[in-house]
């Protein structure tokens, strides 16, 4: 196997700047998921058909067709529409959407285990409809799905290298810069899929962790 | 979007797009089954082995797995590989290791008595697995499974950054030859929705084929 | 037990298939041309990009480059030519990796490149030009202007446009590098770059296809390199070793040149005379 010390040397600081990327791209992404998939899974929960029906064919759209795809039609079609995002924007939009279809599987999940007595109390001590949300349902939802959630993050931070086929500087773009200009990809391309494992292997066990505190 | 473009690149495009998904399935089962078993395995060595697939096979981005079949490996270990080859290779080698867990669990799940029935029948393990274990774990793992090969379609659409000619590389080129960025991508959003609809539907069938075969079937199942 | 065996004999076959040991570069020039003759079909690498290489509106494959394959792998006795449309800067590792058999995207022949490939004569020779909002409001005309203005740049994956750049002045870390001129067009429309640099023939042909008001190409330049003119030119290239075919290929070359029948093929495709060239592949990979 050739392998070159010296190429790889050379390229981890583009490899470190492209983490960076990386990681802030996809902490974003989690924070867009997570709020938007509240948002769906209360919405499906509302009485009024004119709202469940239509999130419900989206999610159901976003959730069965690939992240490229729409990753592409975000950066693609939306500045045809006015909207006009950066890379790095576009990329966490595209991310966050996509999987804030798989959150509000797993917050719907979270609800639906918490106990009818719980809703039975707060109506029985006159709690309004927002305060059993938000001091009742939702934590006790939340903290019971939070490994859940957690392994989305995962994949998420599996998923990001797809925004660098729109441009944006994370490892893998670095990666293929890299080639390009030097044809050089033995070092660079190893680098990249070694990080990427080196991150996940030890967040998976903090998710497994976290799981084993919360969920017993 | 012409006929032109459907008839040269977006039906043969779908074409790939189904044969990749099937054969990365298949590549996928069998070896979530043999890693899936070797977790569940007595022999620490074996437990290991599977486990260290399935941490490390988890813990890589699919689609940089991907690239590094398709330009490291020719270059550092002078091999070639067809590039559906390289494809079905890295989506079986990634989704195998999800699977893997799916089939862990699956078997564990099986009550303990059943095991100890079959020992106590003088079932040889591979014998055990294959007309005990296996048959019963089979239907827990089909929901696990769908939504897996519903992920596995959509990773089909990574081979179109390795220039694969699948659907989603079709409406890259279209994208170059036409400029009309939205029709194309909301088509090919469509197919791969039909598509994963389709597979929802087959596998909701096998599910309760495997359920009858073992006697699982709910009075509701039946009754449908 | 006697279907496992089977079944392990058919997956060793089934690997051994797939995967094939890549021939280093031989001393004897390469045999390539007698496999493709046997195979009877060539498989082309092109990246999208109108007029060189690129599939067309109705799904046909076309484009400067390929037209001219066409008719000379026609007459080197290969019959049919397949497209593998890849991105630019997967170019040359796709024809090292054996994903294709030619490079038939009108790529410039320069010293790095010669380092990876070994390069046809070139067909035609090219200026740059750039792709710039309506009314070229920064007076950008060459890449001095770029530096002088110091305006966004942005151009295309292991385009030379990055390298004749950075020899003017240009930080190398602030071009953006976008996937393809489309995106380059939609770049400038946006405002998200100022300008995206393209060889004169690919910056024309995407403003007139996507046929905005918004954006104009700004009239052809020639680029600098050391003080010297950049000579763009195009070429085929091959995998180094495959010394043979590249010869015929050549020979082929010169003979359509000569019969004059080389404007005919490309003269569709927006080329014309002052696009002409009898440059070698040989002086324009010396450093």
């Amino acid at each position: 196997m050739t392998w070159s010390w010296d190429v790889a040397a050379a390229f981890l600081p583009e490899l470190l700047a492209g983490l960076r990327t990386t990681v802030v791209l996809t902490a974003l992404g989690a924070v867009v998921a997570f709020t938007l998939g509240l948002v769906w899974v209360l919405a499906l929960r509302s009485s009024s058909r004119c709202l469940r029906w239509p999130v419900a064919g989206f999610v159901e759209l976003v959730r069965n067709t690939p992240l490229l795809v729409q990753l592409f039609l975000f950066f693609y079609v939306l500045p045809s529409a006015g909207i006009q995002f950066s890379r790095s924007t576009t990329g966490v939009l595209a991310l966050g959407v996509h999987y804030s279809t798989y959150t509000a599987e797993v917050y719907r999940a979270g609800i639906e285990a918490v106990p009818a007595g719980q809703w039975e109390a707060a109506i029985a001590i006159g709690l309004s409809r927002t305060r059993t949300w938000l001091g009742v349902i939702l934590p006790q939802a939340i903290r019971r799905v939070l490994p859940a959630l957690g392994n989305y993050v995962i994949a998420m931070l599996k998923d990001s290298p797809l925004l660098a086929l729109i441009g944006v500087a994370d490892m893998l773009q670095h990666a293929r810069a890299h080639g390009a200009s030097t044809f050089q990809y033995v070092e660079p391309y190893t680098m990249v899929g070694i990080a990427f494992i080196v991150i996940s292997y030890p967040a998976a066990l903090l998710v497994r962790a976290l799981e084993r505190r919360l969920v017993y | 979007m012409t006929t032109g473009l459907w008839i040269h690149w977006f039906l043969p495009g779908i074409l790939i797009t189904l044969e990749l998904t099937v054969c990365g399935a298949a590549l996928a089962a069998v070896i979530a089954f043999i890693a899936g078993v070797g977790r569940s395995a007595r022999h620490p060595l074996v437990r290991f082995a599977a486990g260290l697939y399935v941490e490390v096979f988890r813990g890589t981005s699919a689609l940089v797995l991907m690239f590094w079949l398709f330009f490291v490996v020719p270059l550092a270990f002078h091999v070639q590989l067809l590039p559906m080859w390289a494809a079905v290779l890295a989506l079986g080698l990634s989704y195998g290791a999800y699977g893997a867990e799916v089939v862990r669990g699956a078997i564990a799940a099986v009550p303990a008595g059943q095991r100890e029935a079959a020992i106590a029948l003088s079932f040889t393990p591979a014998q055990q697995l294959r007309r005990v274990i296996l048959p019963q774990a089979l239907p827990e793992m089909i929901p696990s499974f769908t939504n897996l090969l519903i992920e596995l379609l959509k990773g089909t659409a990574l081979v179109s950054a390795v220039s694969v000619a699948d659907v989603s590389f079709a409406a890259q080129l279209a994208r170059l030859a036409t400029g009309e960025s939205l029709q194309i991508y909301a088509i090919v959003l469509l197919i791969y929705f039909v598509l994963a609809f389709a597979i929802t539907r087959g596998m909701r069938v096998l599910e309760l084929r495997t359920k009858a075969s073992v006697g699982q079937l709910s009075t509701m199942e039946i009754a449908r | 037990m006697k279907a496992s065996c089977s079944f392990t004999v058919v997956a060793i076959m089934a690997i051994a298939t797939g995967c094939y040991p890549i021939s280093g570069a031989s001393a004897d020039g390469g045999n390539q041309l007698e496999r493709l003759r046997a195979e009877g079909v060539v498989r082309l690498g092109i990246a999208g990009e109108i007029p060189f290489g690129y599939i067309d509106r109705d799904g046909a494959f076309t484009g400067e480059a390929p037209e001219i394959a066409k008719v000379i792998f026609r007459r080197l006795g290969v019959a049919k030519v397949q497209p593998v449309p890849t991105e630019f800067g997967s170019l040359i590792p796709g024809l090292r990796a054996q994903q294709f058999d030619v490079v038939s995207a009108g790529m410039y022949v320069t010293p790095t490149r010669c380092a990876q490939v070994i390069f046809s004569d070139p067909d035609y020779q090219m200026r740059d030009a750039f792709i710039v909002p309506e009314g070229n409001p920064k007076q950008l005309h060459d890449y001095a202007d770029i530096v002088r203005t110091g305006a966004r740049m942005a151009s295309g994956t292991a385009y030379a446009q990055i390298d004749y750049a950075v020899a003017a002045g240009v930080d190398r870390d602030s071009i953006r590098v976008l996937p393809d001129q489309l995106a380059g067009l939609l770049a400038v429309e946006q405002g998200r770059v100022d300008v995206f640099a393209g060889t004169s023939l690919t910056v024309q042909n995407v403003v007139r296809q996507r046929g905005s008001s918004l954006v104009e190409a700004t009239p052809a330049f020639q680029p600098m390199l050391g003080g010297k003119p950049a000579i763009g030119a195009g070429a085929f290239a091959f995998r180094p070793g495959e010394t043979n075919l590249r010869d015929a290929f050549n020979r082929e070359l010169h003979e359509l040149k000569r019969s004059g029948e080389l404007l005919q093929i490309v003269g569709r495709f927006g080329f014309t005379e002052a696009e002409m060239t009898a440059l070698t592949a040989q002086e324009l990979c010396r450093p």
